[in-house]
């Protein structure tokens, strides 16, 4: 039987590699079950699609929330509203990243570690770039190309009656 | 990269929209759009904890000149054109149910029930009654509340049935239940004949429903509240409070009790809840300056106001260019609410729209197919 492990490290797709807290790697229902099985001794996890750039990011979300949590429990349970608030004030200044690059990152990264507050932070902040935008900036936004014939533009238009225009 | 993305993970992200968004998403590109039919991302939607799911206040014509809807966005705070040209028939909307629209059929002298979508454009009739009858009230029960197509069940008691055997016509004592989970009618029990003669005709709103019992107004004064238990199979009358004084009252859900909103003449609108022991208490008055915007003119004259609510939002209007007054929940979690003037639709895309007199439902919009149809 190993004894309790405090830390584990990750390596990233560029070979380098991070020391993470086990309460921050619970975070990552990935990490976590690798940890929770105890057939598995844990060295080195290497992250394959995931660079150091991106790596760094998911593990300060990781550390911040593990924190958080741990204050909670310590506090006895509820998180007061003002600490609630605290924390989505820095998640919201966490994902004040680049579109076109850290954005994608970062959201597939917490897709593929399975971190779901991060999965679902980096969902809501592409959803929010894309409300209230018309199609046209939707694509300029996202780098996307218009791959629609000119018929089936008019078609789209149509079905949705101009009403959403 | 971004049209690329696995569409689980894009399904989450549309998950986070509403549906005029959604829609301007799905126009992107080709990969987008084939997410967003494939995906079933509106089940995740139901599940976003804020202000996606705000009703939306939908007016529908009374006299279709033009065979449409408008839809107010509560988030955006700007109003839709939908079209309703694919009703087969001309309808009156009877109730919300959650995503979709209870209707009734303009023309046709016995009740003929159907439901539809008016943003997803899909549309059905229910089928016939087991007894046939004219203007009986319709209530509605939903039954997994907060999900966009819940299981439903509706209603109808009263009413007058064809006459049988030469004689003249005759009020109908019978209640009948339709259950959305069967697709059938079942009569369910009988009434005392008053109560009959009082749910025909002068009860076309929509019925409220508290805990086991569905309530219903009459349409005009004097006001009373017929309140049917639907565990126990019986009636009740209620009183309403300045009931002889009231120029307009509507019935509401607010918080889970029973609410009152009507307005007297020269006064204010005034919003009453029902406590315990069926006393009626004094809530809340729309805001003076308010009141005096909806209703235009010099005159305290209360006449012509309409009003819909739901736990989340009471809206007073009168016609599509009259504006509203708005009370609305601030955040789903917070019992807050908060008083907003919504201007009314007068142009859409530049296009002057006619004022018309109109029906309100508060609605959840919703592009999902569903099974229903």
């Amino acid at each position: 039987m190993s004894s309790p492990v405090e830390q584990i490290t990750v390596v990233s797709s560029d070979g380098d590699e991070f020391k993470m807290t086990v309460a921050a790697a619970m975070q990552s229902e990935q990490l976590k079950q690798m940890l929770t099985d105890d057939s598995i001794s844990i060295v080195k996890v290497p992250v394959e699609n995931i660079s150091t750039e991106i790596l760094v990011k998911v593990i300060e979300y990781c550390q911040k929330h593990a924190d958080h949590e741990a204050a909670t429990k310590a506090n006895g349970g509820g998180a007061s509203d003002s600490e609630a608030e605290e924390l989505n004030k820095w998640d919201a200044e966490f994902m004040k990243v680049d579109v076109e690059d850290k954005l994608f990152h970062i959201l597939m990264a917490a897709n593929y570690l399975e971190i779901k507050g991060l999965f679902d932070l980096a969902c809501q902040t592409v959803a929010d770039l894309i409300k209230g935008k018309t199609p046209k900036q939707i694509r300029k936004i996202f780098n996307l190309k218009n791959d629609f014939t000119p018929e089936e533009q008019e078609r789209l238009s149509r079905q949705h009656n101009c009403s959403f225009d | 990269m971004w049209s690329n993305l696995p569409f689980d993970v894009l399904a989450n992200i549309f998950s986070f929209l509403s549906p005029d968004s959604l829609a301007r998403a799905r126009s992107a590109c080709k990969n987008w759009n084939l997410c967003s039919k494939t995906c079933y991302s509106f089940n995740l939607s139901a599940s976003r904890p804020h202000s996606n799911h705000q009703p939306w206040f939908l007016g529908l014509p009374i006299r279709n000149q033009k065979p449409c809807c408008y839809a107010h966005n509560p988030v955006l705070n700007n109003w839709y054109e939908l079209s309703l040209e694919f009703l087969p028939v001309p309808v009156r909307a009877v109730s919300p149910i959650g995503s979709l629209l209870l209707l009734k059929v303009s023309h046709s002298t016995t009740l003929q029930l159907a439901i539809c979508n008016p943003f997803s454009r899909q549309f059905r009739y229910l089928p016939q009654l087991n007894i046939s009858r004219t203007n009986p009230a319709v209530g509605v029960v939903v039954l997994n509340q907060g999900v966009q197509f819940p299981s439903f069940r509706i209603y109808v008691a009263g009413g007058m049935s064809e006459a049988t055997q030469g004689g003249g016509a005759t009020y109908e004592r019978t209640t009948e239940m339709y259950d959305s989970q069967l697709d059938e009618w079942r009569i369910v029990g009988s009434m005392p004949v008053e109560f009959a003669v009082r749910l025909t005709v002068w009860t076309p709103n929509e019925s409220v429903r508290i805990e086991n019992v569905l309530y219903w107004i009459t349409s005009a004064r004097v006001y009373s509240v017929i309140g049917f238990d639907i565990a126990t199979n019986t009636w009740e009358e209620l009183s309403v409070p300045m009931a002889e004084m009231l120029e307009f009252a509507t019935l509401v859900r607010r918080n889970g009790v029973l609410g009152l909103v009507g307005g007297t003449s020269g006064g204010d609108a005034c919003i009453w809840e029902m406590k315990e022991g069926k006393i009626w208490g004094l809530k809340n008055k729309v805001p003076g300056e308010l009141g005096w915007k909806l209703l235009g003119g010099n005159k305290r004259n209360w006449d012509g106001t309409k009003c819909v609510g739901n736990d989340g939002a009471i809206c007073l209007y009168r016609d599509l260019g009259s504006g509203m007054v708005a009370w609305r929940k601030v955040r789903d979690e917070s019992s807050e609410w908060e008083w907003n003037w919504v201007e009314g639709c007068d142009c859409i895309k530049g296009k002057k729209v006619h004022r018309c007199s109109i029906r309100g439902m508060l609605i959840h919009p919703s592009l999902a197919s569903t099974c229903i149809f």
